[in-house]
């Protein structure tokens, strides 16, 4: 299925499922799951609670291995971790160190790649800049609010220089309008840096604010139930877009299979 | 599958004990030849002192604990309940806490003697504090609501005490007796071993002045068997008796 | 200037709060034994004078060093294998299953146990203490160092697994970190540890020490000095733990300062 709008000179490769199925023991969560991320595509993952969404994430993340079928990048299958795959999880709480300040949290991976420290610090605070907080560098991750450690977080998958972006929930944890400066934050990555984002999410407003295509989960075990095409353009609003009536109408189709 | 890698880690143990002796690398005086400790470990019911030696330090081990409860459980309560006579007595317990009663031996030696009495009051003090500081913990960690409830009603003192205080510091003041519990093994034998009281710190003392490392060794095993099964038997009590509370291992 | 004021009296009274009973029963201990002619319980001023001339001008000060060293070079190695064993037990779980029962044993072995055998094999000089020292608080630290791995947030076991951080990055920069709140626990019980199996040894067999001080003094009937060595162990107790309470603050501010913000923010 073609997206919409596909970069071109993007750096990401595509990601590809096919016949996805992952089980833990005799429960089955997900079956023959296909879907593809096109390089520079922005893609939003729902479906009602509970349906599968972090199993998925975490077997396109290589974090979990597929019991069934696979899933490749840039055409080679991946069974653990890569190089191009930056995650972003939603307790940020947990998954920053607290022990460490923010440059050293962002620079982490690449201190894991072996980067000399002046580089990588380099690299981290313009990462940090990305997202708006180079001012925190210094700060340790309690000193600060919740949106902003989740954009330390974001600025860390960047550091890592992934060129796919995952993303689990990433805006749940936090206040109405933190949410809202994330999402067009994510967006304007996207477009800056050219890479593919998936965003799990359960909040159909947002999936479909971001999204160049909403995947469907439902079912037990779960699988796409419909890929819906935004055909919104690039440039998004939160006040413009959310009123634009083929909002509304994507955002109804995909309600309506959640709730079917 | 994960007892059979347990009991494989047992074994394996015991073979590079086994090994060891064959290569000669253990110094007999400190670890002697396995064979003979498991000879000795089997033969050691047949020793006269043996029984007596485990129920020495048994009994004042539990007397100890049993002591030390009925004095540190009430005070512990009644220091809990209110925050002023806490914060006066926290210099005092901390001090009291890190002393080691060990250090108190000479002194009680002269004073009491050296014998079962001794060791039952230096058991019981250093089963105190332990005991003592749970007990208070329990007692201040009250779910603001119930202390609130409690206050709203005007609750008289005594209710207070037992019905809403004990019970609710009794998760508390079970781990305090857990604790207390395999302390009051580990000052039995340390005073056994330094004085010559019925117990089997004595008798490892003993056995090693007459050279005989294999029973000392064999005792020192027994012993560990002892804190093992005690601490074990009190968990399963814990657990049957606090079936109510599952917030209760708060540590 | 009122603020700075204020302040300060307010840490003066926290400071009243806690020592004003302590400091007025050690005055009536003073003043009540003052007359003493108990052979057993000397004046208090009496054991006092006597702690300090042992200690300015008499043995007292090297038993102290001697005590204070071979306790430091024990729990230096407990701590140090501690450590090392106990990270990859905690992490690896088929590991610490396999190895928990062994290990629950050889834990529940009385420390002063060993102190006769390891004594008369290896003599009275420092090595076996230290021997002693180590062996003993090594479980303390490893426990609680495996423990402390057992508890750490999966979110950052799976977000140095997402980065792809090297083994032993990990090892060194985040499990060691994420467990140390529940290390330096450990090493305060061990350090309680230490202290207790120095006085046993030193009471069993020396020829230096603290330990030793207290019951060459106990064997002549010198019962002030006695005293005055208990109440020095006593207090060194209590300093080392502070001190090491202090230590832990500064050590791990960004535990507690983390505690503290997610306690408020959770409510």
């Amino acid at each position: 299925m073609n997206g919409p709008h596909m970069i071109t000179l993007s750096k990401a490769k595509t990601l590809e499922v096919k016949g996805l199925g992952k089980s833990y023991g005799t429960l089955s969560i997900l079956s023959n799951l296909t879907l593809t991320v096109e390089p520079g595509a922005f893609i939003c993952i729902v479906g009602p609670s509970g349906v599968g969404k972090t199993t998925l994430l975490r077997c396109l993340s290589g974090l979990a291995a597929p019991s069934e079928g696979s899933v490749s990048v840039g055409g080679a299958v991946i069974s653990e971790p890569q190089a191009e795959i930056g995650l972003v999880f939603q307790d940020y709480r947990g998954s920053l160190m607290p022990w460490m300040r923010t440059l050293e949290n962002v620079a982490f991976p690449l201190e894991g790649r072996g980067v000399p420290k002046a580089e990588r610090n380099r690299i981290a605070l313009a990462c940090l800049a990305d997202v708006g907080l180079e001012h925190a560098a210094g700060s340790y991750p309690w000193q600060l609010s919740g949106g902003m450690q989740q954009r330390v977080a974001i600025a860390r998958a960047l550091a890592y220089d992934a060129h796919i972006l995952l993303m689990d929930e990433p805006f749940g944890s936090l206040d109405a309008q933190t949410r809202l400066g994330l999402e067009d934050l994510v967006l304007d990555l996207r477009k800056r840096l050219k890479i593919s984002v998936i965003v799990v999410t359960h909040d159909i407003d947002e999936a479909v604010y971001l999204a160049d295509r909403v995947v469907v989960l439902a079912g037990k075990p779960a699988t796409v139930v419909d890929c819906v095409d935004v055909d919104l353009g690039y440039d998004r609003d939160q006040i413009r877009t959310k009123s634009d009536p083929r909002f509304v109408e994507y955002r109804n189709r995909v309600l309506g299979q959640i709730m079917a | 599958m994960a007892l059979i890698q347990q009991i494989g880690v047992g074994l394996a143990v015991l073979a590079l004990w086994a090994i060891g002796d064959a290569a000669g690398t253990f110094n007999p005086d400190v670890l002697p030849p396995l064979r003979d400790v498991a000879t000795e470990f089997v033969a050691i019911w047949g020793r006269p002192p043996f029984v007596a030696a485990l129920a020495g330090t048994l009994r004042d081990a539990v007397a100890g604990v049993l002591l030390a409860a009925v004095l540190a459980i009430p005070l512990g309560i009644l220091i809990g309940m209110s925050a002023a006579v806490e914060r006066a007595t926290r210099t005092l317990l901390d001090f009291g806490r890190s002393f080691p009663v060990v250090a108190l031996l000479p002194i009680l030696v002269l004073v009491i003697g050296a014998n079962a009495q001794m060791k039952i009051v230096s058991i019981s003090i250093a089963c105190f504090f332990p005991i003592l500081l749970q007990t208070i913990y329990g007692a201040r960690r009250m779910e603001p609501t119930i202390v609130d409830t409690v206050r709203s009603f005007r609750i008289p003192f005594r209710l207070r005490f037992f019905k809403v205080i004990l019970p609710a510091a009794s998760p508390f003041i079970a781990t305090g007796l857990r604790i207390a519990t395999s302390v009051s093994i580990l000052v039995a034998v340390g005073t056994e071993v330094i004085i010559p009281i019925t117990g089997l710190g004595q008798q490892i003392s003993l056995a090693r002045v007459n050279n005989e490392v294999a029973v000392a060794f064999a005792y020192v095993l027994y012993a560990g068997l002892l804190g093992m099964i005690l601490t074990a038997l009190w968990e399963r009590v814990e657990t049957r008796v606090l079936s109510w509370n599952r917030r209760g291992k708060g540590e | 200037m009122a603020k700075t004021r204020r302040v300060l009296s307010r840490r003066l009274l926290d400071i009243v709060a806690l020592w004003w009973l302590p400091v007025c029963l050690f005055a009536l201990w003073l003043v009540a034994s003052s007359g003493s002619t108990n052979f057993y319980f000397p004046p208090l001023a009496r054991i006092l004078a006597v702690l300090w001339r042992d200690l300015a001008s008499g043995s007292l000060a090297g038993d102290l060093a001697t005590s204070l060293g071979n306790m430091a070079a024990g729990l230096s190695f407990a701590v140090l294998f501690g450590v090392l064993l106990g990270l990859p037990i905690g992490e690896y779980s088929a590991v610490r299953r396999a190895v928990t029962p062994t290990l629950n044993f050889l834990r529940s072995v009385p420390p002063a146990a060993i102190v006769p055998i390891v004594i008369i094999a290896m003599g009275i000089g420092s090595a076996p203490k230290i021997f002693i020292i180590a062996l003993t608080c090594f479980w303390p630290v490893c426990l609680n160092t495996i423990d402390g791995v057992r508890g750490v947030s999966p979110q950052l076991v799976d977000t140095a697994r997402a980065f792809r951080v090297p083994r032993l990055l990990y090892f060194r920069r985040v499990l060691l970190m994420a467990a140390l709140p529940q290390i330096m626990a450990g090493i305060r019980i061990a350090i309680a540890v230490a202290l207790v199996l120095m006085v046993i040894s030193e009471f069993f067999g020396a020829s230096a020490g603290l330990g030793f001080y207290i019951n060459e003094n106990k064997q002549r009937f010198a019962m002030a000095e006695t005293w005055a060595g208990t109440l020095l162990v006593g207090l060194l107790g209590y300093l080392l733990s502070a001190l090491f309470l202090r230590l832990e603050r500064w050590l791990l501010a960004w535990y507690f300062q983390d505690a503290d913000a997610s306690g408020r923010a959770a409510g």
